[in-house]
């Protein structure tokens, strides 16, 4: 019984999610007394005006950006594998997220980090949000045409994979020729940060990403189709071109919009639909996708909360993070194939 | 009491270096560099440079021989370098503008990284050919620097690199410019004394730095009379990071010696240190003062500072429009101020206490516009 299995894992993530983001306001790099906390989220007196400043506008921001993006990416993660049939698809792998980059650095590194029109200039976070959904579009929309050229996923994969070369040597070709502090910012930039989401961005990071997850569920039944093979789903009467061009679409979506504002993150979208598979022990998105978008927020908020272990002395790069939860995961599935019911 | 610390530090960089004896040949004695020895002999000067992240060993040691006279029979260990240089390479901006201001930019005949220097005389002279550019300064173009056969590199050194690569193999002497590790401001400015040394113009290195330190030290002074002690954050977020300058670093000093109070002086790094949003804000929201450098083509400002990361306007520097700023694109920060840091006081004295002079505008920053 998938489904009563998947609500089980389902209420117990979201009980999970409730409490790492907790954590997540209550934990920082500096100590703020639980008291404290409590009080500012409801609005009471705090001892320090800093304190409550620290928590809204720099904790609960971050905590926020963590899950959506968390649940984005590992989304994205699961409508990709199951599009190319293929476990090791990943917006990383695939290229997109090195799409994203390009447009990012040409973006950051060409104009300077930002588009100026006569008197006007657009914000520096704007253009570059536009600059990585340009370009992980640009890298799926190739992507799509050599699926349709090629039968074999696999195949599809490779082209992916060199897409993705492609696109990182015209980076760093970008970055020989930038300024010492374009360079810095864009590296910094690729070590992904969940803390680059302010308030007044948030409504607008949260809205795009909520539109791409409803649709990522939406999208649920084709999904399932997806699994039996393209003939069977052809034969239920689904449009598999069209199915598949919108899959992508959202991918590009959830893709550009959290790398756009949190830097190329590796491996959440890799690894958190397989740690959901190996949960529920089935593919059946009904379950599978809500679990998995559940799970993606898990993940971002721990891998967060590692972030800030070193305490007042600093912080750690979020990607140095995530490849040690994600990495382990992937060499599982792939050691224990044979094994895995869901391979089968 | 501040004065009195002052003093005794000041004392005590003096007495360090003082011993002569027969052996060592005369001392030229160096007041504040703590990387850096010279001694001189009859027919060499030799010059001691410590390693930097190990200062009980010497990293290198340069014997500086007469090019015109016969080399002497009886030098000791270490490199020698035929000077005045003739046919230098010269990786980074700060020491091409610093052989310009001692007269002897004919003497650089190559440099590293051209795209990176903000020096128009450079470039000028790249284009007429006078200078060639050898590329990226960790790789450089080997052929072309075979090519012009150069008497010396003047190169900075960096932690574990695994030494400069190929470069080392032409059997052109590598100066290891270490002075950007030094952690005072007048200590790294005494290298030139150095560098003078290279290029055969000691006399006016010399009397360059005794302008400079009579300077500062005048400044330092006029700062040390102001009754408050304004603080002081600097620098901004990249990423999840902020990288702030370490309490040992050659920028906490001048902070110290500008009359302010750093808010990070008590961390013990000499570099930069990565902390997260939060601990800069707990520690710096109340801080008189606020200066950043950047390199855009366009000039921050206020709203522009709050667009890119909105909780900054949660300082109360930036709400009392107490934030200066120093656009590096067209400002040569990074150019001049190793070598002269009587005029970064300057400014920052300015900034801190504007009222102790009432006559210099700002030279590197400005305030930010609305």
């Amino acid at each position: 019984m998938p489904a009563s299995k998947g609500a089980k894992y389902g209420f117990f993530l979201v009980i999970t999610i409730g409490v790492l983001f907790a954590a997540n306001l209550a934990f920082g790099s500096i100590k703020i007394p639980l008291g404290a906390v409590i009080d500012t989220l409801i609005g009471g007196t705090v001892e320090k005006e800093s304190w409550r400043f620290i928590i809204l506008e720099s904790r609960l921001p971050q905590a926020l950006t963590a899950l959506f993006c968390g649940s984005a990416l590992a989304v994205s993660g699961l409508m990709l594998q199951t599009v190319f049939n293929n476990p090791l698809a990943g917006p990383s792998i695939l290229g997109i997220n090195t799409g994203a980059s390009l447009g990012v650095a040409l973006v950051m590194l060409l104009l300077g980090g930002s588009i100026t029109v006569g008197t006007y200039s657009f914000s520096t976070f704007l253009s570059v949000l536009v600059g990585a959904f340009a370009g992980a579009m640009a890298v799926l929309a190739l992507i799509l045409f050599f699926s349709s050229l090629l039968k074999s996923n696999l195949m599809v994969l490779i082209i992916g994979i060199m897409i993705g070369y492609v696109t990182s040597s015209a980076i760093s070709l970008l970055n020989f020729f930038a300024t010492a502090e374009g360079v810095h910012s864009y590296m910094i930039w690729g070590m992904g940060n969940f803390g680059g989401v302010s308030n007044d961005q948030l409504p607008f990071f949260v809205g795009s990403v909520a539109v791409g997850l409803i649709l990522s569920v939406l999208l649920i039944k084709p999904l399932n189709a997806l699994l039996l093979g393209h003939r069977y789903a052809e034969n239920l009467g689904i449009n598999i071109h069209k199915i598949r061009n919108i899959l992508l679409l959202t991918v590009g979506l959830l893709t550009a919009v959290t790398t756009a504002f949190c830097g190329p993150i590796a491996f959440i979208g890799l690894a958190v639909p397989h740690m959901a598979r190996l949960m529920l022990g089935t593919s059946n998105h009904n379950s599978l996708l809500p679990v998995t978008l559940l799970m993606g927020g898990v993940i971002a908020l721990t891998c967060n909360l590692i972030c800030i272990l070193p305490g007042e002395n600093g912080v750690i790069p979020l990607n140095a993070v995530t490849p040690f939860i994600g990495a382990p995961v992937i060499i599982y599935v792939i050691v224990n194939q044979r094994k895995i019911q869901y391979f089968n | 009491m501040f004065l009195l610390v002052v003093s005794v530090f000041l004392c005590s960089c003096r007495n360090g270096k003082a011993d002569t004896s027969a052996s060592q040949g005369d001392t030229l004695t160096l007041n504040y560099a703590k990387r850096l020895s010279m001694h001189d002999f009859a027919d060499y000067t030799k010059v001691e440079v410590q390693n930097p992240w190990d200062t009980t060993r010497v990293l290198q040691t340069y014997l500086l021989v007469d090019r015109n006279k016969p080399l002497p029979n009886d030098l000791p260990k270490g490199v020698v370098v035929k000077v005045p240089l003739k046919k230098s390479v010269i990786y980074s901006a700060v020491h091409c503008s610093l052989v310009d201001e001692l007269g002897a930019f004919n003497s650089i005949a190559g440099v590293c990284e051209l795209k990176y220097m903000n020096l128009q005389k450079v470039h000028d002279a790249a284009k007429k050919g006078t200078i060639i550019d050898l590329g990226d300064g960790l790789a450089p173009d080997i052929e072309r620097m075979i090519d012009l056969m150069p008497d010396a590199l003047l190169l900075s050194p960096f932690e574990n690199s695994g030494g400069h690569g190929r470069v080392e193999q032409l059997g052109v002497p590598i100066i290891e410019c270490a002075d950007y590790m030094e952690t005072t401001p007048l200590g790294r400015a005494e290298w030139m004394r150095f560098y003078g040394r290279l290029f055969g113009v000691a006399e006016k290195a010399d009397s360059l730095f005794a302008q400079v330190e009579k300077k500062y030290k005048e400044l330092a002074q006029i700062a040390q009379k102001a009754t408050d002690r304004p603080t002081v954050i600097s620098e901004l977020k990249t990423g999840s990071a902020w990288y702030v300058p370490g309490g040992n670093s050659w920028i906490s000093f001048f902070y110290r010696d500008a009359g302010a109070d750093y808010l990070f002086k008590n961390d013990r790094h000499s570099g930069s240190v990565p902390l997260s949003f939060e601990t800069v804000f707990d520690r710096g929201q109340k801080a008189d003062f606020w200066l950043i450098k950047y390199n855009q083509t366009i000039d921050k400002t206020y709203r522009a500072l709050e667009k890119e990361y909105a909780p900054y306007a949660g300082f109360n520097a930036f709400q009392k429009k107490k934030i200066y700023g120093c656009n590096t694109n067209y400002i040569a920060y990074y150019e001049e101020i190793p070598y002269h840091p009587d005029l970064f006081l300057k400014d920052l004295i300015k900034i801190f206490h504007p009222t102790l002079l009432p006559e210099h505008s700002l030279r590197f920053f400005t305030n930010l516009a609305d």
